[in-house]
């Protein structure tokens, strides 16, 4: 049984290893590849029907997607509604389901952070806003606390990040501020979320409106802002190289997901994780969602994948062994219960999870469900891209909500 | 060389190169042809459905079709003249015969072995804006820092100046054995005559070059066309869809979109502008010949 | 001019050493950064300085990780492996069709060669996406099969061939044609012989192929072992980015190897296009 999975391959052959061990007549064999490469493979593999593919991982907002081209077989049969609303938590489920059916299970979700190097804070002598920190624990009580009332807004940042950019004869060695996945849709999202402005329309197939709308506009125009009028991004840096900046010291305020703090700590980094700003008229807005597993449709072993899915989402010892390899927050209930409870998570940096919990359950907001959606990534990253390099938001935003116009009208056939 | 047996033995001997270019080169062809007429169906969940037309008129109907056209021909005028005047320019100067020849062909020769990925990684690196060994050169002479890739004027320029570099040496041998062939009494023999050396070019090196020239010509363009790796590996398609050419738009929807469809119409595309353009380059140049 | 002064030669000779220099200054370049501690290599570009180019001390290190822990090696000895079994494998495919199509009567002979040439028109990313079809077809996705066999018939190398063949006097065939030999015979005794340049320049072509080629391998190949050289320095940037020095090392590495063979064969890979002459 072939399961296609994504670039964090030893972590997977622990979830497998375990499974096997429960399963003994039952063998996995796993083919990884790097992000990119991932997609286009499913793509090619679906699209020829291959035979030997019975599980893939599906990135969550491709749910849509894949269940529209006819690339995921079901998985009614194996989970009821109740067993399903039971086990994960809420926007999870939610974002697995198409047209009512159950199409694939979350491994688990992700969560946003706000990272500030004490250091570079301390140096220019700036507050740092409250979170987390090295030197005290918490309990998850006392991270809501923080999470409802102690939170920066995006301008506060802007004003922080002004302040602590370093730039000399043109050339800058020290940046304010800094995204982890630069211009892509999944980071910037929580920027429009938070002025309550969606990216699609409620049919998942509009854009003209929304896109474009007000809202994003001032969203859009504040990011390129930060890079064109205030100075305080670097351009051309891509959202790999983004977070070594951070880990190198040379970005003072880092917004990106939760998997960079285990990255952080290793390098030795001063820092702190605080809840992630919002606009000041708006309301706080989280990035979440992650893998799902779905079933491939042409599967020759249905049954079996089932059983591999009820293991690694569903199950509780499957899901520990992987939340405890890959780290990223659980999208069972019953785990970010165990979570909370554990004393483990009461000190830093694992207590990150903790507010991560608040997020997941409190300001986070799926992406978009339409099937559309790799397009409307694609086209986002580039729109994105250029008001990075100084395009004037508005005539972006509107190119792009004609483009993708066109390419929704194809599916409102 | 005519026996009877001989025709066999020549079908026989061709066999494995006819089975090769027709699995791998014309059957995909066809196919091409064939799946830009179909599309996948909502409706159906996923089947292939026969389309006709359908994918070619949503293509002309796509305002990024169209940027991606001009794109691609504004990219070809420019990089294929320019490629085979660089190559021979390189191939004149590397024809020259006087003390340390030997050694600049050598240093001509070295982009050989850089790849179209590495040269594109290297050149990344080299035009970064910030902090960038070319802004830095080109600061010493007193000119402004330059955004190079991330500047929707500069970038396609900056991947013409990398395909340039990396494939004007491989174009230069070519045009450089063509020089060799001509023998040098025809020189001598004009020298004696008292024509100059521009004479001397365009009366004995530029006709009897014709031919590699030709080649050069028709096989740089059919690469060029389809050059999209460094777009691929530098600026998606960005900034501002600036160096979006037709085949980087081909692998989106086919790799990326899962469009395979539109991928398909779009490919079939390029190769109609590559035939046509390659026929209109031998039109001209054989037409010359006959004069 | 052979006893011009060597001061009327100097502008001439500053011309071809700015042109070397383009060429060779970003490699250079590349070959002192892989040489260097990774904090070091930004330092001294910008603001630009004569130490960007010219390091006091040797770091080796890059070169060893890329091997011992990036798994590097792999990666080498699988391009060479394809690049070589290709090479054997179309030197023979095409140099008998260049050989057929140039010594040869039959009918259809202008027609195939017009086609082969042709084909020679459509570069491996207008077919990538339906070749992938066809290749996982015949279950060879993910294998060597994939790597090599595609690649092996190259119209541009039949037409070499041809050409080159076609220089070689029919006299001499004829001869051997009149003692009784067959067409075996012939080509093992009188064209083989001759063939040195174009066999020589034929396997550099595709060699240099299969060694730079980035797009099908991407496309065909999956597992960490098959993977070539190409792709897998394209997955440096995606993954250790940080690690300037390990891609300036790997492709270093990548961009030598054919020189190696390139360089002191150059001889033989000039005579061997000439040769063919191109004359129709």
């Amino acid at each position: 049984m072939t399961l296609s999975d994504n670039t964090w391959p030893a972590n997977v052959k622990k979830a497998v290893a375990a499974f096997e061990a429960q399963n003994p007549d039952i063998k996995i064999q796993l083919d990884t590849y790097p992000f990119r490469d991932l997609f286009e493979t499913i793509e090619v593999r679906m699209k020829a029907q291959d035979k030997d593919v019975d599980l893939i991982s599906v990135d969550v907002p491709l749910v849509a997607s894949y269940s529209v081209r006819g690339y995921l077989a079901p998985l009614d049969a194996y989970f009821s509604r109740d067993q399903i609303e039971k086990t994960w938590i809420k926007a999870s489920w939610q974002a697995g389901m198409y047209n009512g059916h159950f199409m694939a299970a979350p491994q688990n979700t992700s969560t946003q952070f706000m990272f500030i190097n004490r250091k570079l804070f301390r140096d220019a002598g700036i507050e740092p806003p409250k979170g987390l920190t090295g030197d005290q624990t918490v309990t998850y009580d006392q991270v809501a606390q923080i999470a409802a009332n102690d939170r920066w807004t995006w301008e506060q940042v802007v004003d922080a990040a002004k302040k602590l950019t370093k730039t000399e004869n043109g050339r800058t060695d020290v940046w304010g501020f800094a995204f982890d996945q630069v211009s892509r849709l999944y980071q910037l999202q929580c920027l429009g979320d938070s002025l309550g402005a969606t990216l699609v329309g409620p049919d998942g197939l509009t854009a003209q409106g929304y896109f474009n709308s007000p809202g994003w506009l001032k969203a859009a125009q504040w990011y390129g802002d930060l890079f064109n009028k205030w100075k305080v991004s670097p351009k051309n840096v891509t959202p790999d190289e983004s977070p070594s900046l951070f880990s190198g010291g040379k970005v003072a305020i880092f917004v990106g997901g939760e998997w960079n703090v285990g990255r952080f700590k290793e390098a030795g980094v001063d820092f702190e994780v605080a809840p992630i700003p919002y606009f000041k008229e708006g309301k706080p807005a989280s990035g979440t969602g992650s893998w799902h597993v779905g079933i491939s449709k042409n599967s020759q072993h249905q049954a079996e994948a089932a059983k591999f899915i009820q293991f690694l989402c569903a199950s509780d010892a499957g899901a520990t062994v992987w939340f405890e390899a890959q780290g990223q927050s659980p999208a069972m209930i019953a785990l970010w219960s165990k979570i909370s409870a554990d004393p483990k998570f009461h000190a830093f940096p694992d207590d990150a999870y903790l507010l991560g919990d608040y997020e997941a359950q409190h300001t986070a907001v799926p992406r978009p469900l339409t099937p559309a959606y790799l397009q409307l990534e694609d086209i986002f990253a580039s729109t994105y891209e250029d008001i990075r390099n100084g395009v004037d938001p508005k005539e972006a935003l509107d190119g792009a909500a004609q483009r993708l116009d066109v390419f929704f009208a194809q599916f409102k056939r | 060389m005519t026996y009877r047996r001989s025709a066999w033995i020549a079908y026989l001997l061709l066999a494995p190169a006819l089975v090769c270019l027709a699995v791998f080169r014309l059957w995909p062809i066809a196919t091409t042809l064939l799946g830009s007429l179909y599309s996948q169906s909502i409706m159906q969940a996923g089947k292939d459905v026969f389309v006709g037309l359908n994918n070619y008129t949503q293509l002309f109907r796509d305002p990024i079709f169209w940027q991606s056209l001009w794109v691609t021909i504004k990219l070809n005028l420019v990089i294929n003249p320019l490629q085979v005047f660089i190559a021979l320019l390189l191939a004149i100067m590397a024809n020259q015969r006087f003390r340390g020849t030997g050694f600049y062909r050598l240093l001509f020769f070295i982009p050989l072995g850089v790849s179209v990925p590495i040269a594109s990684i290297l050149w990344r690196i080299m035009l970064d804006p910030n902090s960038g060994l070319a802004n830095s050169l080109i600061n010493l002479a007193g000119i402004p820092s330059q955004p190079f890739l991330i500047s929707k004027d500069q970038a396609l320029w900056c991947i013409v100046a990398i395909a340039t570099w990396k494939g004007a040496s491989f174009w230069m041998i070519f045009l450089w054995a063509g020089l060799q062939d001509i023998p040098r009494q025809l020189y001598e023999a004009a020298r004696i005559d008292g024509a100059g050396g521009i004479s001397r070019f365009f009366r004995i090196t530029f006709p009897l070059l014709r031919r590699p020239l030709l080649f050069v010509l028709i096989t740089d363009t059919a690469v060029n066309f389809l050059l999209f790796v460094p777009m691929f590996l530098l600026t998606r398609g960005g900034p501002s869809y600036s160096t979006n050419v037709l085949m980087y738009e081909a692998y989106k929807s086919g790799f990326v979109y899962g469009d395979m469809g539109r991928a398909l119409a779009l490919v079939m595309v390029l190769l109609v502008l590559v035939i046509a353009t390659v026929a209109m380059q031998f039109r001209l140049f054989s037409q010359e010949e006959a004069n | 001019m052979k006893n011009a002064i060597w001061g009327v030669r100097l502008p001439l000779h500053l011309l071809y050493i700015f042109v070397g220099l383009l060429f060779v200054l970003p490699l250079w370049w590349s070959l002192t950064s892989s040489l260097r501690p990774l904090e070091e290599i930004f330092k001294y570009t910008s603001p630009f300085s004569l130490k960007a180019l010219f390091l006091d001390r040797l770091d080796f290190a890059a070169y060893f990780t890329i091997f011992t822990e990036r798994g590097f090696g792999v990666a080498v000895l699988n391009s060479a492996f394809v690049a070589a079994m290709t090479v054997l494998g179309g030197l023979i495919i095409n140099g008998l069709a260049g050989f057929v199509f140039a010594v040869f009567q039959f009918p259809g002979r202008q027609f195939l060669f017009f086609v082969t040439v042709l084909s020679f028109l459509v570069p491996f990313e207008a077919i990538s996406i339906p070749l992938y079809n066809v290749i996982k077809l015949f279950g060879w996705i993910d294998s060597y099969y994939a790597l090599i066999v595609p690649g092996l018939a190259n119209g541009v190398v039949i037409f070499l061939f041809r050409q080159f063949f076609s220089q070689i006097p029919r006299e001499l065939a004829e001869a051997a044609r009149m003692d009784g030999a067959g067409w075996l015979r012939i080509l093992w005794n009188i064209y083989l012989p001759l063939s040195k340049p174009v066999i020589i320049s034929a396997g550099l072509l595709i060699f240099l192929f299969q060694w730079e080629s980035f797009l099908w391998p991407l496309i065909c190949t999956r597992s960490e072992n098959l993977k070539v050289i190409q792709v897998a320095l394209a997955g440096f940037q995606q993954r250790y980015t940080t690690q300037w020095n390990e891609l300036f090392a790997a492709s270093n590495v990548a961009t030598v190897i054919p020189l190696f063979i390139l360089l002191p064969l150059q001889r033989f890979y000039i005579q061997g296009v000439t040769a063919a002459g191109f004359k129709g």
